[in-house]
C-alpha cells in the first residue's frame, strides 16, 4: 500500500499538477538579437577603403597575382608571389632574401656576391655555373653510353591549387599556383577531338590563370598544363577534365520593395516598406479597392504614385486617411524602377478601427470566425481539374531547387527565394495567382508574375529569422474570384547565426521544460503539442510500471 | 540493489522533480486605489472566508442571477464565485532575430529587425509586458561591443532615431495597441498621454532592469495582442567596430496585473 501510494505521488501527481502550473501568472521568455558586422560586402570588388583585403574578404579580394602592374597587397600580392606587380627591391640598406631581393634585382641593398656557396644552385638569385661553380657545377656523370655531363637546372615547378570555375554558359576559368616562378602553358580539346588548342604565358609568376571561351554546353573537355621554370625544366599535369554545366534560369527577382507592413489606425492606415534595390527604386503605385485585391496596374483606384516619404531608418512610409472604421480595404503596391517598369505587386488588406474597440471588427462577410484577410477570399463553387498541389510549385534558392517534402520546403534565412509554377501545371481558368505568406499572424502577399511561356513566378527575400511560415497559393479567375487554394509550409532555417539560449529565469520555466522535451525527441516546439505528448508519455510510463508491479 | 529499491529511487526522483514545479501562484488584485486594484467583489446577503489547518473555503449567499452565460462573442460571468476562474497567461516570442543588413565595421550602417511578441490572458485586470537585456551594454561580440542607444533626454524616448557618426547605438521601440504612453507620440514628442503610435518613433535603450513597454487593463482572451518590438543597430560612419557576430540576449516578461 505504501509503495502504491508512492506510485501515485510520483507518477499520477505530475500528470495532474504540471498542467496546472502551466497557467502561472508570469511568463518569462528570452530571445537573442544578432547583427553581423563585417569588413567585406561580397560585391565582387576589392575595396581597401572600407577595410577589405584578402585576409578579411577573400570573396572580393581573392588571393593571387593578377599581373596588372600594380602591387595590390589587399589581394595578397607580394614581391614573392607577384614579382611583375610588386617590386622586389625595397631599398632600405638590407638585402632581404626572404622577400626575393638578390644582387641582380636589388644591387643597392644586396652587395654580397651572387654566389652564396650554399650547395644549391639558386638560379633565381643569379647563380649560374659560370659565376657559382661551387653551387651550380655538378660533377659530370658519365652515362653508360658515354659522353655529356649533368647540370642542376633547378626543380620543376610544382602545380598547386588547381581550380576550375564556370564563368557563364560558354566560358570557364582555370587557375593554379606554382611553388616557384614558372611560365605555364594550357592545352585543351574536346575529349574526343584530335587536336589541342593552346594558350601560353609570356612571363614567369607564381599564380597562373587562363580563361577559355566558346565552350559548348554538355561536352566534355580534357586539358593539360605544362609549366617551366626559368631554365625550362618542365612539369606537367594531364587529364584535367571539365565541362559546361547548364545553370538554371535565374528567375526575375522582385527587387522592388520588401517588408510591406500596414498598420490599422483610427480611420486611417499607415504603410511602411523598404526598397530592396535602392539604386533602381523609383517609387510605388498604390492601387486600392474595398472589395478585391488589385492584381495588376490597371485594377482598383490609383491611391498614390511616388517614392513615399523616407524616414531616418531607411524605410518609406505613406498614410491613407479618411477611411471608414470597420471596413476592410485592399491595397496592392506595384513598385517601378527608373525605366518605368512595374514589378509584381505586394498586397495587404487592412481593417481600420478605433482604439475604443475592444476587439477587431469582424468581417461581416465571413461570420462567425475571424479569418485572415488574404486567405479569406471565399472560394467560388467551381469544379477544379486537375487538382493542384503545393508540390507543383518549385522553390529555388541560390539558383538551386529546394525539394518539397511532405508539403514543406526548408530554406535559409536572408536569401532570395524564387517560386515557379510551370506552365503545364497552371489551371485552365487561372488568370492570376496570389501567394500569401503567413508568419505568426503577419501576412505578406505577392502576385506571381506570368511569363511569356505561361509559367508563373515570383522572387522575394526570405525571412531573416528562424521561423515556420504557412504559404498559400490562391488561384484567381478573370473576375478575381478564388477558384481554389493550396497551401504548404516554409521552414526558414538559420544559416549562420548561432542561437543563444541563456538561462534567464530564476524559477523553472515550464515552457523551457516542454521545449527541452521536444528537443529531446527532435520535435518542433509547440506548447500544447508538447504537453499532450508529455502527458501521454507519463501515462504510458504509469501503465507499464503498474503492469510490471502487478506481475511482481 | 534489488528491484524494490530501484522502484523506490525512481519514485523518489519523480516526486522531488514534481515538487520543483509546485509554484505558489499569487492572487489577482481585488481592490483599487493608488496602489491597489479590486479585481472582483460581491454585494450579497451572506458568505465568509473560512479556514482550517488544511483547507480554505470562500462562500457567498444570496446573490441574484449568478451563473455563466456564453455567446459566440462573449462570456458572461455573473456573481462573485464565477469570477474566481483560472487565470491564463501566455507569452509568445521568436527565439532569435537577425538584424539586417550587415553593418560595415569601418563604414558603419543601420541594421533593423522586428520581434513580434504575443500575449494572451483572461485575467480581468489585463497584463503588463516588460523587456530587459542580460548585459550592459546589451549587444556584444567576442571582442567588441555596440553601445546602448542614448536618448537626448533621460528616461524619455527619442521621437526620431539618432546616433552620432562617431559612435554606435542599439535600441528599440515598441508598437501595438497596448504600448505604454511613454512610447506614444504627440506632435513629434514622445510620452504623450493617449498619443499616436507612429511607426519607427520613440526609440529607447535597453537596460538590465525591466522596462514596461505595454500594458492592458482588460483581458484579451481569445485574441492574442501583439506588440512589435522594433530593434535597430547603427554604427556611425566615423565609428569602428570589429567584424563578427554581435548578440544581445533580451528577456520579455509578461505578468498579470
Amino acid at each position: 500500500m505504501k509503495i502504491k501510494l508512492l506510485f501515485f505521488l510520483g507518477l499520477v501527481l505530475p500528470v495532474l499538477i504540471i498542467p496546472a502550473v502551466v497557467f502561472g501568472f508570469t511568463d518569462v521568455k528570452s530571445f537573442s538579437v544578432n547583427v553581423v558586422v563585417e569588413n567585406c560586402n561580397s560585391n565582387g570588388t576589392c575595396e581597401p577603403l572600407i577595410g577589405e583585403d584578402y585576409s578579411v574578404c577573400a570573396a572580393d579580394c581573392p588571393f593571387g597575382c593578377n599581373n596588372n602592374s600594380t602591387c595590390e597587397s589587399e589581394y595578397g600580392e607580394t614581391n614573392i608571389n607577384c614579382v611583375n606587380d610588386c617590386p622586389v627591391c625595397i631599398v632600405n640598406g638590407t638585402c632581404e632574401a626572404d622577400i626575393g631581393e638578390t644582387i641582380i634585382n636589388c644591387s643597392a641593398d644586396c652587395t654580397t656576391p651572387i654566389c652564396n656557396n650554399n650547395g644549391t644552385c639558386d638560379i633565381g638569385a643569379g647563380e649560374t655555373v659560370s659565376n657559382c661553380v661551387g653551387d651550380c657545377y655538378v660533377t659530370p656523370v658519365v652515362p653508360v653510353s658515354g659522353g655529356g655531363g649533368v647540370m642542376n637546372l633547378g626543380n620543376p615547378p610544382q602545380i598547386l591549387n588547381l581550380a576550375v570555375r564556370q564563368l557563364n554558359q560558354t566560358s570557364i576559368k582555370l587557375s593554379w599556383d606554382t611553388d616557384i616562378l614558372a611560365s605555364c602553358m594550357l592545352n585543351w580539346r574536346e575529349d574526343n577531338a584530335d587536336f589541342f588548342t593552346k594558350k601560353s604565358e609570356i612571363s614567369y609568376s607564381f599564380a597562373h590563370q587562363f580563361v577559355i571561351n566558346d565552350l559548348v554546353f554538355g561536352l566534355d573537355y580534357r586539358g593539360q598544363i605544362n609549366c617551366f621554370n626559368t631554365n625550362k625544366v618542365e612539369s606537367q599535369l594531364k587529364n584535367i577534365f571539365f565541362r559546361i554545366e547548364k545553370t538554371p534560369e535565374i528567375p526575375r527577382i522582385n527587387y522592388g520593395i520588401k517588408n510591406l507592413k500596414a498598420t490599422a489606425l483610427d480611420s486611417s492606415v499607415s504603410f511602411i516598406w523598404y526598397p530592396i534595390d535602392s539604386v533602381n527604386y523609383q517609387g510605388v503605385m498604390v492601387r486600392r479597392s474595398d472589395w478585391f485585391f488589385p492584381s495588376n496596374v490597371n485594377q482598383g483606384g490609383i491611391l498614390y504614385k511616388g517614392a513615399g516619404d523616407k524616414n531616418i531608418a531607411g524605410y518609406f512610409f505613406y498614410k491613407d486617411t479618411n477611411l471608414k472604421n470597420g471596413k476592410r480595404y485592399y491595397y496592392t503596391f506595384f513598385p517601378y524602377d527608373i525605366a518605368g517598369n512595374y514589378l509584381p505587386g505586394l498586397s495587404v488588406s487592412v481593417l481600420p478601427q478605433s482604439k475604443e474597440m475592444v476587439k477587431p471588427v469582424e468581417d461581416l462577410s465571413i461570420p462567425p470566425i475571424i479569418l485572415t484577410p488574404e486567405i479569406s477570399i471565399p472560394l467560388v463553387k467551381a469544379v477544379v481539374t486537375p487538382t493542384p498541389k503545393f508540390s507543383d510549385y518549385v522553390f529555388f534558392q541560390n539558383n538551386q531547387s529546394v525539394p518539397t517534402i511532405n508539403n514543406t520546403v526548408k530554406v535559409s534565412t536572408g536569401t532570395i527565394l524564387s517560386v515557379l509554377l510551370d506552365a503545364k501545371k497552371v489551371l485552365p481558368l487561372t488568370r492570376n495567382i496570389l501567394m500569401t505568406i503567413e508568419d505568426k499572424g503577419e501576412y505578406q502577399t505577392y502576385f506571381l508574375e506570368k511569363l511569356a511561356d505561361g509559367s508563373y513566378i515570383v522572387s522575394y527575400p526570405s525571412q531573416t529569422y528562424l521561423t515556420k511560415q504557412r504559404v498559400y497559393f490562391t488561384y484567381l479567375n478573370d473576375k478575381n474570384e478564388a477558384i481554389t487554394r493550396v497551401s504548404g509550409n516554409l521552414l526558414t532555417e538559420e544559416k549562420k547565426i548561432e542561437a543563444v539560449f541563456p538561462s534567464l529565469v530564476s524559477k523553472p520555466s515550464v515552457s523551457s521544460l516542454c521545449a527541452g522535451f521536444c528537443g529531446l525527441f527532435g520535435l518542433e516546439y509547440h506548447f500544447w503539442f508538447c504537453w499532450i505528448w508529455l502527458v501521454i508519455l507519463l501515462i504510458v510510463l504509469l501503465f507499464l510500471a503498474t503492469r510490471w508491479w502487478n506481475k511482481k | 540493489m534489488n528491484d524494490y529499491k530501484i522502484i523506490h529511487v525512481i519514485i523518489l526522483i519523480l516526486f522531488i522533480a514534481t515538487s520543483l514545479f509546485l509554484v505558489v501562484p499569487t492572487s489577482a488584485f481585488v481592490m483599487s486605489s493608488t496602489n491597489y486594484r479590486v479585481q472582483f467583489d460581491s454585494v450579497n446577503s451572506g458568505g465568509a472566508l473560512g479556514t482550517s489547518t488544511n483547507y480554505k473555503i470562500e462562500d457567498t449567499l444570496g446573490e441574484v442571477a449568478s451563473g455563466t452565460v456564453s455567446s459566440t462573442s462573449y462570456n458572461l460571468y455573473a456573481g462573485y464565485q464565477q469570477m474566481d476562474q483560472e487565470t491564463i497567461l501566455s507569452l509568445t516570442i521568436p527565439t532569435s532575430i537577425t538584424l539586417l543588413p550587415n553593418i560595415g565595421g569601418l563604414t558603419g550602417g543601420i541594421a533593423y529587425g522586428i520581434s513580434t511578441t504575443s500575449v494572451l490572458t483572461n485575467n480581468n485586470a489585463g497584463y503588463t509586458l516588460s523587456i530587459q537585456a542580460s548585459t550592459s551594454p546589451a549587444m556584444k561580440s567576442i571582442n567588441d561591443e555596440i553601445s546602448d542607444y542614448v536618448t537626448l533626454l533621460a528616461f524619455t524616448p527619442d521621437y526620431l532615431w539618432s546616433v552620432a557618426p562617431t559612435t554606435s547605438g542599439f535600441g528599440f521601440t515598441p508598437e501595438g495597441i497596448d504600448i505604454k504612453d511613454k512610447y506614444r507620440d504627440v506632435g513629434g514628442v514622445c510620452g504623450g498621454d493617449g498619443g499616436s503610435d507612429n511607426p519607427n518613433t520613440c526609440w529607447d535603450y535597453f537596460t538590465t532592469a525591466p522596462k514596461d513597454i505595454s500594458t492592458s487593463q482588460i483581458p484579451n482572451d481569445p485574441i492574442l495582442t501583439e506588440t512589435l518590438i522594433r530593434l535597430q543597430v547603427e554604427s556611425g560612419n566615423q565609428n569602428s567596430l570589429n567584424s563578427g557576430i554581435y548578440t544581445a540576449n533580451i528577456t520579455v516578461t509578461a505578468v498579470v496585473n
